[in-house]
């Protein structure tokens, strides 16, 4: 699981990923391609697989989707010549297409490689975190079309709560199926 | 101040648009409600309908990506003609003068051959409406061939109603989820989300498919098997869960027609034949076995591929023999095509017999025979596909296909089945047609046009309906709208009166808020009854299974068929092996062999032998090696160029393969 949190004294929201729930299924690359108008060798969401790692029978597989991390002091901010890497108050660190002259500082600066030059209009494209549907109040469009709901959008208190309310609901499920459970053997 | 609450996710646009239209997502067989959002004719944004409840918002990589395929390069526009192999498709003016040429084309290869000739395969994205015209159209041509490609269209739905309460969206009561050859989180990851929130409650997932998919890593039990061999592993996991006498016995003796002679074909069933073809073992197979027997009620989820292959009855047959269909959410759900099951040809002739779809013909079988023997009268010549026609287990043609007299592509895009066509005609994707939508769980639904055809694609109907015509036919397609177009309303108003699981219900009601119908609530299931129960297969049967792997001591595997052309775009897990020539094969075989990623390897069999680049990969069996190309399943040896084949084969032999 990871927290991708945008400090700031102004409303600040928070994309929780859950890798337990990610199935690799690219949702949100597709989403965020249609959403920003991207060509398909363009991603700037990825899911990453890690395995299958095996051991005798049993495999593990982890999926985890992986956007830009909005850094609290991100480097390519920095590295940017004409200002048209920003960061803006709520913590969204975005690339302005107007001042962009497509020279890739910011990709060589980023430690995590997130920006990428998109050859159809000589640009950066990184996640914006869809700000343009965060100021409607809209979700990301990562967040909103994942098919098994491992990216959850919010505020950090709504989204730890979300999680913490889903593993208690485990926790009652799993005791009332073994109840249930009890009683099916032993009316067989 | 804006508040966002993580259990209701805000949805809509950002982008300006002119209209908004509520339709249902046709990819998959899921039936997601979407909103679409179009300026100037075009697609500008697509989201998933917060108040649709398959999806409630959600919606997968195909859902979102389906925009790009209406102004693809490889988009079919025009009819096309192709009168030599050498040469480039021609194309033709209209869409009245192919069928012009079609018609003429069908009448002298009608005369030569006879009416049984004709042979028609429905690919799903050929729509419901194809598959339909096409058993209409067969009944007054003659022909009993009209099979669609992935599963018999809707004869899931019946059986899986005949063992009891079909499932909510909502799997958390089950005890389990065995999933055969059904990897939902790749081809349905919308209702695989619902299968997780299940088993967030509690719910165990057990999974079996081919090779390691996304299904399989998400699963509390996994198990690689032989493709298309899990109806085998059903009467191998059959005859244990009888042996370890799991089967409550009030079950079998309540549920099951002429128990005891059932039980007895079991205990003689020789279960070596089962697993062998199922390539797993009794020490991996026997634990399975008490896991599910411990887990019920079970609901046994099936491939739609199984739906095609023998020994498919064998679902319900243990689902009512374990006592699962008893119980709330357990039972039987095998995936279809969400091909339509309507009655379409009853007022034609003497009755409905055409609307019973046939099994397809298996290999081996008559039917096949008959295509490597032209010159008898009931071989294949004249053959019309929709979508991708290079289908093996269907439609092993690419071997006979250059002696055929005519054949006949109705698609969107260009791909190998069209390609070897003599006539191409276009086909108007989903998002610009209207259609009646049959999901998976018997989901009924009207999908509504989001943008109209460019000009030249148009529908099945309108295919069939314009062949009818020059066949002097018209009266038996009378669905015409306004602008001489196939009326597919009408028609399916018309249609769902023909079917008697479905009168009473029409598009209007459909269309009407909300747009979504099920049969999963209950109300509509009939009572379950006593069935009589597939017996084990003989020993004829099981004769044949077993493959001599002495020489050849691997199993090459291929997709099957697909809508592309180049290299298989999905393999396995991890594995994206940039040449096109690459095969994937177990790191354990790689150990033992000396092979690396990368390096060129000989694949090898009695006929032929050829050289591949290797990729190294879990997601694979020990015993299966498997190629991005099409291609039939067959037993190879592997070894690095230059190396010893023998002592390949000496060290394959000493891993037990």
């Amino acid at each position: 699981m990871s927290l991708q949190s945008s400090l700031s004294h102004v409303q600040k929201m928070t994309l929780l990923k859950d890798a337990a729930s990610c199935i690799g299924c690219g949702s949100c690359v597709a989403a965020c391609q249609l959403e920003h108008d991207l060509p398909e060798e363009v991603r700037t969401v990825n899911v990453f697989q890690v395995g299958p790692y095996a051991e005798g029978e049993r495999h593990w597989t982890l999926f985890i989707s992986v956007a830009c991390q909005h850094c609290s002091r991100p480097h390519c901010v920095a590295a940017c010549r004409t200002g048209a890497m920003q960061k803006r108050a709520d913590g969204i660190v975005f690339s302005d297409p107007e001042r962009c002259i497509g020279c890739r500082a910011c990709s060589l600066a980023c430690p995590f490689g997130v920006p990428q030059l998109n050859p159809a209009t000589g640009k950066i494209a990184k996640c914006d975190g869809c700000m343009e549907r965060v100021d409607k109040g809209l979700w990301p469009v990562c967040a909103l079309k994942c098919p098994t709901g491992s990216i959850q959008f919010g505020t950090p208190d709504r989204v730890v709560s979300a999680r913490q309310r889903r593993q208690a609901l485990r926790m009652v499920d799993t005791f009332a199926n073994h109840l249930q459970g009890a009683t099916y053997l032993a009316s067989d | 101040m804006l508040t966002f609450d993580s259990f209701k996710p805000s949805t809509g646009t950002s982008k300006g648009y002119e209209r908004s239209i509520q339709t249902v997502c046709r990819e998959c067989t899921a039936g997601c409600g979407l909103w679409a959002f179009t300026q100037g004719g075009h697609i500008v944004d697509v989201q998933g309908d917060a108040s649709h409840p398959v999806n409630r918002g959600r919606l997968c990589a195909r859902g979102s990506a389906f925009v790009k395929l209406l102004n693809h390069p490889s988009r079919i526009t025009k009819v096309l003609n192709h009168t030599r192999a050498d040469e480039d498709f021609e194309v033709l003016e209209s869409w009245e003068s192919g069928l012009d040429l079609l018609a003429n084309r069908m009448k002298q290869a009608r005369e030569r051959n006879g009416p049984e000739s004709l042979v028609v395969s429905c690919h799903m994205h050929g729509g419901s409406d194809f598959l339909l015209g096409a058993r209409r159209f067969a009944r007054l041509w003659g022909t009993p061939h009209v099979y669609p490609m992935e599963n018999g269209a809707g004869n899931g739905t019946p059986a899986a109603m005949a063992t009891g309460r079909l499932p909510d969206l909502d799997w958390s009561g089950s005890g389990c989820l065995f999933l055969v050859e059904a990897d939902l989180a790749s081809t349905h990851p919308v209702l695989f989300g619902w299968i997780l929130e299940a088993q967030r409650r509690g719910t165990k997932i057990c999974a079996v498919d081919s090779q390691y998919t996304a299904t399989l890593a998400k699963a509390d039990m996994s198990r690689m098997i032989r493709p298309d061999s899990g109806n085998w592993l059903g009467t191998a996991l059959m005859k244990i869960l009888l042996e370890e006498k799991h089967c409550p016995s009030a079950s079998i003796t309540a549920r099951l027609v002429d128990a005891e002679a059932w039980q007895t074909s079991f205990a003689q069933m020789p279960s070596e034949a089962a697993l062998h073809a199922s390539g797993i073992s009794l020490d991996l197979l026997r634990p399975m076995a008490r896991f599910l027997a411990s887990h019920g009620p079970i609901m046994v989820i099936t491939g739609r591929r199984l739906g095609t292959l023998p020994h498919r009855h064998i679902w319900p047959t243990m689902v009512h023999a374990m006592g699962w269909s008893d119980r709330l959410q357990g039972g039987w759900y095998p995936l279809t095509s969400g091909l339509a099951d309507l009655k379409v040809t009853g007022d034609i002739g003497d009755g409905n017999a055409m609307d019973t779809v046939p099994d397809p013909p298996q290999m081996g079988s008559g039917f096949w025979d008959n295509t490597r023997k032209p010159a008898r009268e009931a071989a294949p010549r004249l053959w019309i596909s929709s979508s991708n026609g290079r289908h093996a287990s269907c439609f092993p043609f690419e071997h006979t296909i250059h002696e055929m007299d005519l054949v006949v592509y109705f698609g969107s895009c260009l791909n190998p089945a069209a390609r070897q066509a003599h006539l191409v005609f276009p086909a108007a994707t989903w998002p610009e047609k209207d259609d009646l939508c049959f999901g998976e769980n018997g989901i009924r639904q009207w999908g509504r046009r989001i943008v109209d055809a460019v000009d030249g694609p148009r529908t099945g109907l309108d295919f069939w309906t314009g062949l009818a015509r020059r066949f002097g036919w018209e009266d038996r397609f009378p669905w015409i709208a306004h602008d001489g177009r196939a009326d597919l309303r009408a028609f399916y108003n018309w249609a769902l009166q023909q079917s008697p699981w479905l009168q009473g219900v029409q598009v209007d009601a459909l269309t009407a808020e909300p747009c979504f119908m099920g049969i999963g609530d209950g109300s509509q299931t009939p009572p379950v009854q006593r069935i009589t129960p597939m017996p084990a297969p003989d020993a004829e049967a099981c004769k044949g299974l077993l493959v001599d792997g002495n020489r050849f001591p691997l199993l090459l595997t291929a997709p099957l068929g697909r809508d592309t052309e180049g290299p298989d775009p999905v393999m396995p897990l991890g594995c994206r092996p940039a040449d096109g020539n690459s095969v994937l094969i177990h790191p354990q075989i790689g150990q033992v062999l000396a092979i690396e990623s990368g390096d060129m390897v000989v694949i090898q069999n009695d006929r032929e032998n050829w050289k591949a680049k290797a990729c190294l990969t879990r997601s694979i069996p020990l015993w299966m090696v498997r190629s991005a190309h099409s291609g039939r399943p067959t037993q190879v040896l592997v070894h690095k160029v230059g190396a010893d084949p023998q002592g390949a084969l000496a060290a394959l032999k000493g891993m037990g393969l």
